[in-house]
């Protein structure tokens, strides 16, 4: 099994006026499931603060509790324990007793299915948040024009959701979403219906809406690209835990696990044992002695320990710039052609690591060649390599 | 995933339950009032109250049907119920899972045709198709074997009665089964349009032919439903009222539930002995419930997901048109057989077998729907608690259905409440109400209120089961989207859920209603001269001889019950085309 450490966010910097500015605070979520199975951890002490008009992004694969946090917030799932507060108010606490339905708290809602009413035209869908508000028919249908007017959709306020595209449906949904001004919005994987062209352009749209408007979004998915691109801050999620959060830049190039490491773009992994530790550390690996730091806990010399680095970061030493410490003989297995890069696969049978490069042709299989990667890029995490 | 502590769960969960209480709203706790008033007031307190009042008479009835001197009869009743039942599921079974089969599996699909199969007991009221079939088949002025014996006259057999004579224990078994194979067809087609046809596949490809594919994988996989048809089968055929009232006296063939009428309308009621033999056939329906229950384990029905498969249909050949037929052939017999005997007596002044074009008449008609006192009012209070309880049970149903969500106990209770009256039998309910509703403090006897709370008790498993379906084919994100629109739960309910599920909850409506104007067990038991409704007057005229007005009366339900399911076809059909568009 992985070693990994409880990741929480309260702790220095945490207290007073950084508290009151957030939008929506977790403290100490949890939630069991209990199936005729057994029980189904979903959330585990879970503790998160999301600021006034932050984007930040939940990421794990299936069944890592991100989309049971974000219904926790929204009150359409209880936790077990815990409290949340939106705009400082308490909407759940488990302690008190307190738990706020849904359609009183502050904040809207993007769900998968896009979930518009099919009988109710464009215009009233995105009106109906206003209208139970008790804002009048006319200013409520008025308001709903212009939200989708902001999202492109001025020409098809008498549509009805059947009529449309999916993209456009889920444009409808956002209208509805922003509509209201609650300065929240929860999204529950809102893109993965979409094709990958409208989806990279519903992405970018998305973040537009959101510098001009300013809301706070908490968006879950689990599409690592999606996540870098949209995130101010990106909380990656295993088993009802929260393993890192950070801004993308910091959870790509600074993971803290190798769970984390592994799961957020790709990565090649070795397993080695510490030989010395000093400014930087040095690993035995089956391909060669590698050094870097520590992405982890630090362990002692004879530890055993997991060697991360990037494809993308690696080199050919017949190219320039190949002057690193960390190279690694082995011999070219097959190249793969993706179009703007080229992935190179070089190692023995039971050994390989992968490498990434744009530009230059494919290698012949069986060239043998030496790879280096800059010891800045290398981290080691400590555990059992099952050796 | 890991287990957890489980005591320390179950130490937070009764503070949970408190403050989730505390949290209900309002219309949540109405609802489950009202599901609690159905199962408490309109089941339970009935069989209680009538067990508390003659539990003296209970004793006493048992030693007269053990040793006393019902103790002759009974027996050959017990045992001619189970005849009829065991023939009729048996005819049932296999006429229903064999077009079920036909229309799922083969290049015979029925089409249209397909679509009326399970309707075809709501299309013409089996009350009706009865009396229609009576008409047809007596054996001296049946109009179908005049017809007959004069295609054989030229044989010069001079025969004066027959061929068929349907006051027999035959006719009495074949018309039950007729009019119990839709709800065998719709049990199994369903089971058969879940089961993943690859299975099949993987079984032809592996080398068996069409006919050891059906025996050794279709059928295993469906069991389970087969045995649902079945107990399905037999409960309604135990409880089944119309057919032998219609029929029996003719043929002097007694059954259970007109054997428990008698002996609760005879003077003096004897109501010790009516009570003990509905208790045992309650008790028998629920132990053959639990033996279904023990017989199907869980799981067994495997590789049952997911909807819209698309497989190779088994290929009939020539055999299809004859498959085809038999389909048609059926709903020639319930239903366009039965109205053309009921329209041809009808239009006559008096029932005879040779019609003469100069007599016919719509007399019989103008004297059922504008002059006779008894039948207006029962066509009028038939039609009125129709709607009454087609809309109560609806409306409850229907908000239950939506508003308690897709999944969760709560929603599996109350369906199990619901679902409760499914397995009484009518006759049951009828004896049940008739002893603790003649009594202080509900003396309702002989009022329209008792038969709307029976009617309700009766059909709400039917609204129940629509009004489910309507409800899950709703995806539960748009619930959900409406609450974090800031809609409370009414009105989320009422603009979106409500709308959405209108055309299965009209459709739900519809069956309803048809059931319950069709209704002739709890009417004949609860209904009299001052509450009268259709079904118990339509029993009454033909007691008494008066077929032509009764033929007339039946064809006007059935021409009720047609036109609505006709429509409840569009509504259904309506939807479907706006959902998939």
């Amino acid at each position: 099994m992985i070693e990994t450490r409880r990741f929480t966010v309260s702790g220095q910097g945490e207290t007073g006026p950084a508290r009151a500015e957030a939008r929506v605070s977790i403290r100490n979520l949890s939630k069991t499931y209990r199936t005729r199975r057994g029980a189904h951890v979903a959330l585990d002490n879970v503790s998160l603060d999301i600021g006034a008009s932050e984007f930040v992004v939940l990421l794990g694969p299936s069944g890592c509790g991100k989309t049971t946090l974000l219904r926790c917030v929204a009150g359409l799932e209880e936790p077990d324990a815990g409290e949340i507060l939106i705009n400082g108010q308490l909407v759940f606490s488990s302690e008190k007793g307190i738990s706020v339905p849904p359609e009183k708290r502050p904040f809207n809602m993007v769900f998968q299915s896009y979930a518009l009413w099919p009988h109710m035209t464009v215009q009233d869908n995105v009106a109906y948040p206003l209208r139970n508000a008790g804002r009048a028919v006319r200013a409520a249908r008025e308001s709903a024009g212009e939200a989708l007017r902001l999202v492109g959709l001025g020409d098809y306020l008498a549509a009805y959701p059947g009529q449309l595209s999916g993209g456009q449906q889920q444009r409808v949904a956002l209208a509805r979403a922003i509509v209201s001004g609650d300065g929240l919005i929860l999204f529950d994987e809102p893109l993965s219906n979409l094709d990958a062209k409208v989806r990279e352009r519903l992405r970018l749209e998305l973040l537009g809406l959101q510098s001009r408007i300013g809301f706070a979004a908490i968006y879950v998915t689990h599409d690592q690209v999606e996540a870098l691109a949209l995130a101010d801050r990106i909380a990656v999620m295993d088993v009802g835990r929260i393993e890192q959060v950070g801004t993308s830049d910091e959870i790509y190039d600074a993971p803290r696990s190798r769970y984390v490491s592994d799961f957020v773009g790709s990565a090649n992994e070795l397993p080695g044992r510490i030989v010395s530790v000093g400014e930087t550390v040095v690993v035995d690996t089956p391909m060669g002695r590698m050094e870097g730091g520590f992405g982890g806990e630090p362990v002692a010399v004879g530890a055993d320990a997991w060697v991360m680095f990037r494809p993308e970061h690696c080199q050919f030493d017949f190219e320039p710039g190949c002057d690193g410490e960390n190279r690694l003989d082995g011999e070219v297995l097959r190249s793969l052609y993706l179009g703007a890069s080229m992935q190179h696969v070089v190692g023995s049978e039971d050994r390989q690591i992968v490498v990434t490069r744009t530009g230059g042709g494919p290698l012949e299989p069986g060239t043998d060649v030496t790879v280096c990667c800059p010891v800045g890029r290398v981290r080691i995490f400590p555990g059992d390599t099952g050796r | 995933m890991s287990a957890i502590d489980h005591g320390a769960v179950s130490g937070t969960s009764l503070s949970r339950l408190r403050a989730r209480l505390q949290r209900t709203s309002p219309f949540t706790l109405l609802l489950w009032g009202v599901l609690l008033f159905i199962s408490v007031g309109l089941i339970l307190y009935p069989l209680v109250t009538a067990l508390v009042y003659e539990a003296g008479n209970v004793a006493e009835g048992f030693m007269s049907l053990t040793t006393g001197e019902l103790s002759r009869r009974v027996p050959e009743v017990i045992l001619n119920t189970v005849i009829v039942v065991a023939g009729a599921t048996a005819l049932a079974v296999v006429i229903g899972s064999a077009l079920a089969w036909a229309n799922e599996r083969s290049d015979a699909s029925l089409g249209f045709v397909g679509q009326l199969l399970p309707l075809a007991a709501l299309i013409v009221p089996p009350i009706a198709g009865v009396i229609g079939w009576a008409v047809l088949l007596d054996p001296r002025v049946g109009l179908l074997n005049y017809f007959l014996r004069w295609l054989v006259s030229p044989l010069g057999l001079g025969l004066r009665e027959g061929p068929f004579n349907i006051y027999t224990m035959t006719g009495l078994i074949v018309t039950t089964g007729l009019y119990t194979v839709p709800y065998v067809y719709l049990v199994m087609s369903a089971a058969l349009q879940r089961l993943d046809p690859s299975v099949e596949e993987a079984s032809r490809v592996n080398g068996a032919s069409p006919l050891r594919t059906m025996l050794r994988v279709t059928f295993p996989a469906i069991k389970p439903a087969l045995a649902a048809s079945i107990l399905l089968g037999a409960i309604s055929g135990i409880s089944l009222f119309s057919v032998p009232a219609v029929l029996g006296a003719g043929a002097r063939v007694d059954v259970i539930s007109v054997y428990i009428y008698r002996l609760l309308s005879d003077y003096p009621a004897q109501t010790g002995p009516a009570l003990v033999l509905a208790l045992g056939m309650l008790i028998v329906v629920q132990m053959m419930l639990i033996g279904q229950h023990l017989l199907v384990k869980k799981g067994q029905n495997a590789a049952i997901s997911g909807r819209g498969f698309r497989g190779t249909k088994v290929r009939l050949g020539g055999f299809r048109h004859v498959v085809r037929g038999l389909a048609v052939f059926y709903l020639v017999l319930t239903a366009v057989l039965p109205i053309l005997g009921l329209l041809l007596v009808s239009l006559q002044p008096f029932w005879t077998p040779a019609i003469n074009v100069a007599t016919l008449t719509l007399d019989n008609f103008r004297f059922v729907l504008f002059e006779n006192n008894q039948t207006v009012e029962a066509l009028r209070n038939s039609m009125g608690l129709g709607v009454a309880v087609a809309t109560f049970n609806m409306l409850v149903t229907g908000a239950i259905a939506l508003h308690l969500g897709k999944h969760g106990a709560a929603r599996r209770f109350a369906d199990s409440l619901t679902g409760l009256p499914a397995t009484i039998p009518h006759t049951v309910i009828g004896v049940a109400f008739i002893l603790a509703f003649s009594r202080e403090p509900l003396r309702i006897y002989g009022t329209t209120a008792i038969l709307l709370l029976a009617y309700v008790v009766m059909t709400i498993t039917y609204a129940a089961r629509a009004a489910a379906s309507a409800a899950d084919s709703i995806s539960a994100e748009l619930g959900e989207a409406s609450r974090v629109s800031k809609a409370s739960d009414f009105r989320t309910l009422w603009r979106i859920l409500l709308p959405l599920a209108l055309p299965g909850l009209v459709a739900g409506w519809i069956m309803v209603f048809v059931h319950t104007v069709g209704e002739v067990t709890a009417s004949a038991f609860l209904s009299g001269t001052h509450n009268p409704v259709i079904g118990r007057v339509l029993l009454d005229f033909w007691n008494f001889g008066n077929f032509p007005q009764v033929a007339a009366m039946a064809l006007v339900i059935t021409l009720i019950s047609s036109t609505l399911v006709g429509l409840m076809l569009f509504v259904t059909r309506r939807a479907h085309k706006v959902t998939v568009s």
